[in-house]
């Protein structure tokens, strides 16, 4: 491929428009994506877990929707992209958080039955 | 976008327009914290093995944010792009993290599930073997009891042959005591001081004859018998005659008389150390010689079975 010379001021005024955030089309898409996330950062134990970063979730959520209305585009896809984040965040603090809660569950139930299979037969008898 | 083929003058131009595009847009030169700290960030986790093993998804999507962050900051020197992008890292970083440790203790739980259940069995196992070895136990038990029970069994039954088998010997004595007795009724017998006296009176003998008469037999027969069953006792056979002639002759008589009877005793199989025969002549009678049927009386063997001691 050949650039001519009569393309290069049509590219450069290209470059300059993106370069200086002219609005974008709507993130509509980013915008239903962090409200499923939030709303099943809700539903788990995330609400007890890390309610700091769903309440941020929350927030940036609804700052995401002010700013569509608003057509403020660029700050409303950004507002949903860090709201995604914020939910994924909480949830997965819940998840971890049960998972090892459950491992430590799981260890206890096995120490108690070692115990119990270490003691002597005659003893349990 | 940079070929060898674009023209320098071209490249010139680019440049310039880039140049005027970030001074429009008003960013500062230096590096921003947040960019820096968010590469450290991601630098920091992308080392951790079990992060990248665990959690590659939100580990490459904080690569994606981080890749955009610089980009954003090497094209355009936009810093709320940055930080926005920067933020995303951190957060990313973060969920790969926990991702990382979720996805450790979710397979630790395999891993524990797995043991318990191995737990698990061996204590099934040993409860079983404990029960198997109780019910052993109990079964030897029962076994000794039964094979005690089948002892005591046996010694009762034991017992109870030997008391029937006693009784049974009593009273095949009896029996058999009873039959001599009986059969001994059953000839002419009186009890003496000397023993046991068997009478064969005239009947059995015809006038100065010493034959016996074949109605004598059976009387002779049970005396055979009586001697077979009794091998200890012994016989003395005793011959009379009444007073009819001389004296001599008589005598002679009674001990052919006794002697006919003795022979009888032998044919029959009794041994002839056991028995013995003597004439005794007219001098014993037992009933008057002036009649008929006294001398009858007096014509006569007499067979004593001396009382348990041998005879004389």
């Amino acid at each position: 491929m050949k650039f001519n010379a009569t393309l290069l001021p049509a590219l450069a005024c290209g470059l300059l428009l993106i370069g200086c955030g002219v609005s974008p089309a709507p993130p509509t898409g980013a915008v239903s994506r962090a409200e499923l996330a939030v709303m099943q950062a809700q539903s788990s134990n995330a609400v007890e877990l890390d309610p700091a970063s769903l309440r941020l979730a929350k927030e940036k959520l609804d700052a995401a929707k002010q700013a569509m209305g608003a057509k403020d585009y660029l700050a409303a896809g950004r507002l949903a992209e860090q709201a995604l984040v914020d939910a994924e965040t909480a949830e997965a603090h819940a998840m971890t958080h049960t998972a090892k809660q459950a491992a430590e569950e799981m260890r206890t139930s096995i120490e108690l039955l070692r115990q119990n299979l270490e003691r002597p037969l005659n003893e349990t008898n | 976008m940079r070929r060898t083929t674009i023209r320098p003058l071209i490249m010139v131009a680019a440049a310039m327009l880039a140049g005027a595009a970030l001074a429009g847009c008003g960013a500062s030169l230096s590096n921003p914290a947040a960019l820096d700290h968010a590469r450290a960030t991601y630098d920091r986790i992308k080392t951790v093995p079990e992060i990248a093993t665990l959690a590659p998804v939100p580990l490459y999507e904080a690569e994606k944010s981080l890749q955009a962050a610089e980009g954003a900051w090497q094209q355009d020197k936009d810093e709320k792009a940055v930080e926005h992008y920067a933020y995303l890292v951190e957060k990313r970083s973060e969920i790969a993290k926990l991702t990382a440790e979720r996805k450790a203790a979710e397979a630790s739980i395999q891993d524990m599930a797995r043991e318990r259940e191995m737990a698990m069995l061996e204590m099934r196992t040993r409860e079983a073997e404990a029960g198997k070895r109780q019910a052993l136990e109990s079964l030897t038990l029962a076994e000794n009891r039964a094979r005690e029970a089948e002892e005591y069994r046996l010694k009762a039954e034991a017992a109870l042959q030997a008391i029937e088998k006693a009784r049974q010997q009593q009273l095949a004595e009896k029996t058999k005591l009873q039959n001599l007795e009986q059969e001994m009724s059953e000839l002419k017998t009186r009890k003496t001081e000397r023993g046991l006296v068997l009478t064969l009176d005239g009947v059995m003998f015809a006038p100065g004859q010493a034959e016996i008469k074949p109605m004598a037999w059976p009387s002779l027969q049970k005396l055979v018998n009586f001697l077979k069953e009794n091998p200890e006792r012994q016989a003395d056979i005793e011959g009379h005659t009444d007073s009819v002639g001389a004296a001599e002759a008589n005598q002679a008589l009674s001990q052919r008389r006794a002697e006919a009877v003795h022979d009888f005793l032998i044919n029959h199989g009794i041994t002839v150390e056991r028995i013995t025969a003597r004439g005794m002549g007219a001098d014993y009678p037992v009933a008057t010689n002036d009649t008929e049927s006294g001398r009858k009386l007096n014509r006569r063997v007499e067979i004593i079975i001396p009382n348990k001691q041998p005879a004389q």
